[in-house]
């Protein structure tokens, strides 16, 4: 009869040592966070064409005709996406709003965009916005639903910070503005930044926002666009909005811009309901200081000038773009 | 260490009872046993009640992580089942908040019939707790196993302990306080894997990912094969309280060393009550002393210690306890020469089960039953003290401005949508946790004292850590008492308030400062934050130069107003709002309404549950006209002045 043991017998202690260390392991991977800093890799922008803007006007039940022509006037789709591209589209699509009431990017726009992506040959196509709203009910009155449906794209709300990765934006903002030195407003950690890791990713990023009228910003287009598309939204309200929405586009730059100007939100931005013009445009660009400049001239009820607006101020002083309209190449058509 | 038995015995001889005891076998008569055991039929029960326990075990589990939110339940199966078995759960929220419980009849009923034909079957083969503390001690306390304690005792000792707690909470029932839920076995699971195990699970699973991506796989699989792991992030859950809760059920588990599962016999009170009704039951154990040779194995063995008296040299009658016995089929399956039976006959006459040891009437009874061993006093006592203790709890003080006046006496103490009002809501909550499992943004919490003692462990809103969903009815859906009852998404928006937003204007960046912040606006679903213009004479007109003496004064600022008939108090603008960590916007209980008339339950509920999304809608349409026309009538009204 074998003698009973007190205590371990050396098996037990290895298989018990041996257990800790992989739950020990595993529990060490917990802490293993993303502390390296990143830089979005996508494809920077080119003005093919010589033209700083292209801007075309058409009808109402025109839109994605308007929309594929302002693209071609530009350069054509194809020197911004490539074959076998990940392309991302932020459109605006975050509000439970029909598209008569001008708070998100028309479908139509939104469609004709999708499809040129899928006609350059996209490997795949990424439509994201971290919505306010519900995004199951805001996705589909809005019309993103509707747009993307049989085509190649899907729609993300990424609303968990595990689908965010860091962003370096002290490194890509100058540290000089006017001569002056600067200290951004990321720098010393105190506004950490995340966005989304299929953004990060990206071959080819393309902005498409709506233009707004905001009631804290004072306008939304383009520049403002990008804060759809970060996690740590809470710090921009805290420090300023213009200071890091200036920044943030220092440090995101997006491959094409189409501004959909098909509609104005002219009160009570960006959510709505307001009052509503139809300005009937497209405006493509890669400059978004130039884009929403040029922009603001449809925001006609308030009567919104460039020079009110900080963030563009700001933008421009750091090099970013373009502000005064009267020095632009544009592009103006009607079809 | 016990020497081997000096006299060996052959098998034939087993049938004589021997003057030394316990009996040890020698390996030879142990291997000749095992081959031909002493009932087979036996060991193909025991065989079945392990299937049936790791089945309905997985069956709970998967109920569990099924009860996620979605809009209606799936296939029909209300996710609440295993807490409808457990009718003392329905009792006690039939006499503590007067509400019956209709849909939870069909399955108490069930649990009722089965326990009056075949004692606390429930205990041995259904209940996942058990089957949880069965599993842990095959796994740690058997031979072999670490934690192997040889002097695991049988002691009878604190088996009354289950009575005396039944009886303290049904008696503190009377008044509305319930301590039963503390200990309710279903609820305690239930509690414990919502705050315990899915939480540490998605925590090692997502720094488990998380690493893939450091060493670089994440970003390979992404552009090698189009595959995001990061979309494989379980949602992260927290819970207040997380640690004590462990702790109980940790202790559980180690109780078990001491004696086989130490809970259930001595601390359970839904076992007390099954054993209470087992007197009853048909399902005996009828031990033949003419063969037995006083191996003592049932006694040491048998996983409730339901055997007494089995020495050769005792002098009272052997008898075994059917309120302690969990019908486990083991003792039959040890006994090597096979002289206990269990066989369902019909019992004695009810008073002779009543009145067990009934001293003056010699009434046959199957066999003789070890009476509770409570006193008349001490039954008395017992329910004296459940009453004065509820008595004591419900004439504190600190009661007064609170539960007296039906609301919570903590006005940040939102309660989730569809609540009853806050008396019968503490009396009827039985703290299980479903609620905080399906909360989608993590925003019900336990509470610890922000309610008072008696509101330990139930349900918060904590808009901070998540707002109350626009569109989702899930906490109402599960709830198996119905403390939370069921409600519409129409009906958080038009008839029920959790509480009311206020803006603190000390600290709101737009009111302090005139800084341009729409946030709350912005998110809020309801359109219940209205920016208004107001001229601030303390702020610069050029916000770049100071003030001066002689001028560069004043300029209107956008500030937030809360309208009040809108509001609900759902919190989702104090969970965005930028300010932290104290936000500015914050959702209190003011204006609180529970006045809220649930839809009616079928009985039928408990086990189909297919139509109920069409149920709760169903004539509500007009209601919620009536509503909508008069804010839009308000609004108007205020539009036009």
């Amino acid at each position: 009869m074998a003698k009973e043991k007190n205590g371990f017998s050396r098996r037990q202690f290895l298989e018990v040592a041996a257990g800790a260390g992989v739950l020990g392991g595993l529990y060490g991977l917990t802490f293993v966070g993303d502390t390296s800093f990143g830089k979005p890799r996508m494809r920077g922008g080119t003005k093919p064409h010589g033209y700083d803007l292209s801007v075309v006007e058409g009808a109402p039940n025109n839109y994605a005709k308007v929309t594929e022509r302002a693209i071609n006037e530009f350069g054509g789709i194809e020197k911004f996406v490539h074959k076998g591209d990940h392309v991302v589209l932020s459109p605006n699509m975050g509000w439970m709003r029909t598209p008569d009431q001008a708070a998100t990017t028309h479908p139509d726009v939104l469609r004709a965009v999708v499809q040129l992506c899928e006609k350059a040959g996209a490997r795949k196509i990424t439509c994201i916005d971290y919505t306010l709203d519900d995004w199951k009910l805001a996705f589909d009155i809005c019309g993103a639903n509707r747009a993307v449906a049989g085509t190649k794209a899907t729609l993300l709300s990424p609303t968990d910070a595990s689908l965010y990765k860091d962003i370096n934006i002290p490194a890509a903002v100058p540290k000089t503005m006017d001569g002056k030195p600067y200290e951004s407003r990321h720098h010393y950690n105190r506004i950490q930044q995340m966005i989304p890791h299929d953004i990060m990713l990206a071959d080819s990023f393309i902005c498409m926002p709506v233009v707004k009228d905001h009631e804290a910003a004072v306008i939304t287009i383009s520049m403002k666009k990008l804060m759809g598309n970060i996690w740590n939204r809470k710090d921009y309200h805290r420090y300023g909005l213009h200071d890091c929405i200036a920044e943030l586009n220092c440090a995101v730059r997006p491959t094409l811009i189409v501004a959909d100007a098909t509609r104005a939100l002219q009160t009570r931005g960006p959510k709505g309901p307001g009052e509503v013009t139809t300005p009937n445009k497209v405006v493509v660009g890669i400059d978004p200081v130039a884009v929403d400049s040029y922009c603001c001239q449809f925001l006609t009820v308030k009567g919104v000038t460039p020079d009110q607006v900080p963030h563009l101020m700001l933008a421009n002083q750091l090099g970013r773009g373009e502000i005064d309209i009267s020095k632009l190449k544009l592009n103006e058509i009607s079809v | 260490m016990e020497t081997p038995a000096s006299r060996p015995i052959s098998i034939t001889d087993l049938t004589k009872s021997s003057p030394e005891a316990p009996v040890r076998f020698t390996p030879e008569q142990k291997r000749r046993m095992r081959e031909s055991p002493g009932n087979k039929a036996a060991h193909r029960i025991v065989t079945i009640r392990r299937t049936v326990q790791l089945t309905l075990f997985g069956l709970f589990l998967l109920f569990f992580f099924m009860t996620t939110v979605t809009g209606s339940p799936k296939w029909g199966i209300p996710k609440d089942l295993f807490m409808m078995l457990d009718f003392l759960v329905v009792l006690k929220n039939w006499v503590a908040s007067h509400h019956l419980a209709v849909y939870a009849i069909g399955p108490s009923l069930f649990i009722l019939l089965l326990t009056l034909w075949g004692g606390r079957i429930f205990c041995g083969w259904i209940c996942p707790l058990g089957t949880l503390i069965d599993i842990s001690d095959r796994l740690l306390y058997r031979k072999g196993r670490i934690f192997y304690n040889r002097k695991r005792t049988e002691t009878r000792k604190y088996r009354n302990f289950k009575f005396v707690y039944l009886l303290v909470g049904l008696g503190a029932l009377v008044f509305g306080v319930d301590i039963l839920a503390f200990g309710d076995p279903l609820s305690l699971i239930t509690r414990t894997f919502t705050f315990c195990i899915y939480g540490p699970i998605a925590y090692v699973w997502n720094g488990f990912l998380s690493g893939m991506d450091q060493i670089g796989l994440g970003n390979f699989a992404y552009s090698r094969f189009d595959i995001s792991i990061s979309t494989w992030h379980l949602p992260t859950m927290v819970y207040y309280n997380s640690i004590p809760i462990l702790l109980i059920m940790v202790g559980i588990i180690a109780l078990s060393s001491t004696q086989e599962r130490f809970w259930c016999r001595n601390l359970c009170p839904y076992g007390g009550l099954l054993g209470l009704l087992s007197r009853w039951a048909w399902l005996r154990h009828y031990v033949h002393m003419d063969g037995c040779i006083h191996c003592k194995k049932c006694e040491a063995q048998s996983r409730h210690g339901c055997y007494e008296n089995l020495d050769a040299k005792a002098t009272e009658e052997v008898t075994h306890a059917i309120t302690e016995c969990i019908q486990c089929f083991r003792c039959e399956t040890i006994c090597p020469t096979d002289v206990i039976q269990i066989e369902a006959k019909v019992p004695a006459p009810l008073s002779a089960l009543i009145f067990a040891k009934n001293r003056d009437r010699k009434i046959e009874t199957p066999k003789p039953q070890p009476g509770i061993d409570l006193g008349r006093r001490r039954i008395i006592g017992a329910i004296g003290a459940g009453l004065l203790w509820a008595s004591a709890a419900k004439s504190s003080a600190t009661n007064y401005q609170g539960i007296m006046r039906r609301y919570p006496r903590n006005n940040k103490a939102m309660r989730p949508p569809g609540a009853l009002p806050e008396k019968e809501f503490l009396s009827a909550c039985t703290r299980c946790a479903e609620c905080m499992k399906v909360c989608p943004t993590n925003a019900l919490q336990p509470a610890m004292l922000e309610t008072g003692w008696e509101g330990i462990w139930t349900p918060l809103l904590v808009p901070s850590i998540g707002p109350c969903a626009e569109k989702c009815t899930s906490c109402g859906d599960v709830c198996p008492t119905h403390a939370i009852r069921p409600f519409t998404w129409q009906d958080k928006r038009y008839k029920i308030k959790m509480g009311l937003a206020n803006v603190n204007h000390n600290t709101c960046v737009a009111w302090n400062g005139g800084r341009d912040c729409i946030v709350c606006a912005e998110v809020c679903p309801y359109s219940a934050v209205i920016f208004r213009d107001v001229f601030d004479d303390s702020l610069p007109k050029d916000p770049t130069q100071p003030i001066t003496a002689s001028g560069n004064k004043g300029r209107t600022k956008r500030v937030p107003t809360v309208d009040e008939k809108l509001c609900t108090g759902c919190g989702i603008c104090e969970y965005h709002c930028p300010v932290l960590p104290d936000h500015s916007i914050v959702v209190y209980t003011f204006q609180e309404d529970r006045e809220y008339k649930a839809p009616e339950e079928k009985w039928t509920d408990g086990f189909y549950r297919g139509d109920w999304t069409a149920r709760k809608d169903k004539g509500k349409d007009h209601e919620y006209a009536a509503a909508a026309r008069e804010i839009y009538r308000m609004k108007e009204e205020e539009g036009e002045t």
